[in-house]
């Protein structure tokens, strides 16, 4: 739902091919029924005052709000595939994800694969790039901090320029105790996944620009000493490394707009523009039209 | 104008300041509206084709993602 006239939204879908439904809301009255207008743009901004601070509302089959998806930054949102994931609680790569694999010799698996963009990146929403530690039975992994001489798990990415990430879950640890150190250490044992926010801002257009193929290559360092009850492991440091295609993004095809790379949306943005431009001023324009309720 | 004007604290550069509140970066845990547990309230507006959809009465029972979006245009 957005404040566009319906035309608009028939020319979007017309040209971007889209199939759901667009709902058209010009006096921005059910945007601020529930309660998402945006109050930063002040009401003498008549173009854009009325449109509403980005996010998503799941309804139950009763009409229940069951769950709000917002967002700190306009662009840096979930995508569709990160929300279906969350309600369906599912963190299995799709067969189109990226994925890398080590297998050591001790038998602990690490995984790193990309999820939440069909195995893909563009500027703006947010991926989620997992690292699954697989560890047998009687192994653990320690959580910092360590005592001198042993190693707690890290995890570092090593992206190129443009690309943006964040530790954004940890798994739970379980309390060791070991002879002799006061204080329990924390460990990691079985199946456990660590879930890396990751998006891309402007910066990534110009590392884009400069390679052949619009793919970035993006790693993820692991280090980690293993134990089991009786004896520790050899730290060991393993690079996992993905390839991820790059999408552009799709910006309104008029003036200032344009400056921001990729491709121009497939409609006549400036006519659309034109026409809620003059709906908006004629709302608080001087012919007794007053935005006032 | 300098560059920086342009380029907000995620490194995202827009033709319009980062001032204004069509670039506003909201705090930590920002969740406007309608409550979790809430009933969502009921409207009739018109879809991309021109037809009126009357949101619970057309939802006929199933589940909806209801997203808030600036706009196609701009």
């Amino acid at each position: 739902m957005s404040y566009d006239e319906h035309s608009a939204h028939a020319a979007y879908a017309e040209g971007e091919n889209v199939s759901f439904t667009l709902l058209s809301d010009p006096d921005s009255r059910v945007i601020e029924e529930y309660g998402v207008l945006n109050t930063e743009i002040p009401a003498e901004e008549a173009v854009f005052h009325g449109i509403p601070f980005p996010g998503t509302f799941l309804i139950d089959e009763s009409g229940i709000v069951k769950d709000k998806l917002f967002a700190r930054h306009l662009a840096v949102r979930d995508s569709a595939e990160t929300m279906v994931d969350r309600m369906l609680g599912r963190v299995d790569p799709g067969a189109t994800d990226p994925i890398a694999h080590v297998r050591q010799d001790d038998g602990i698996e690490v995984s790193a694969f990309l999820r939440g963009g069909g195995g893909s990146i563009r500027i703006g929403p947010r991926r989620r790039l997992m690292v699954r530690f697989s560890l047998p039975p009687g192994i653990h992994i320690y959580d910092a901090p360590v005592p001198e001489g042993m190693v707690a798990a890290t995890i570092t990415v090593d992206a190129p320029e443009g690309i943006e990430t964040e530790m954004a879950r940890q798994p739970g640890t379980k309390p060791l105790v070991l002879p002799g150190i006061e204080t329990p250490l924390q460990v990691w044992e079985g199946e456990v996944d660590f879930e890396i926010t990751i998006y891309a801002n402007s910066a990534l257009t110009k590392t884009v620009s400069d390679l052949e193929k619009p793919e970035i290559e993006i790693s993820v360092d692991v280090r980690y000493q293993a134990c089991d009850d009786v004896q520790c492991f050899i730290p060991q440091t393993r690079r996992l490394s993905l390839i991820v295609p790059v999408l552009e993004i799709v910006t309104p095809n008029f003036g200032m707009m344009k400056g921001m790379g990729g491709t121009t949306v497939n409609m006549d943005t400036a006519k659309h523009f034109k026409a809620l431009s003059d709906r908006q001023t004629a709302k608080t324009g001087s012919g007794g039209a007053s935005g006032a309720n | 104008m300098s560059k920086d004007d342009l380029v907000d604290d995620y490194g995202f550069w827009g033709p319009l300041p980062t001032t204004m509140g069509q670039r506003y970066i909201a705090p930590e845990d920002f969740s406007p509206g309608i409550a979790v547990g809430q009933p969502a309230p009921n409207f009739t507006l018109l879809n991309q084709h021109g037809d009126e959809v009357d949101f619970h009465a057309d939802r006929d029972g199933s589940k909806a993602a209801l997203l808030f979006f600036r706009s196609a245009v701009w």
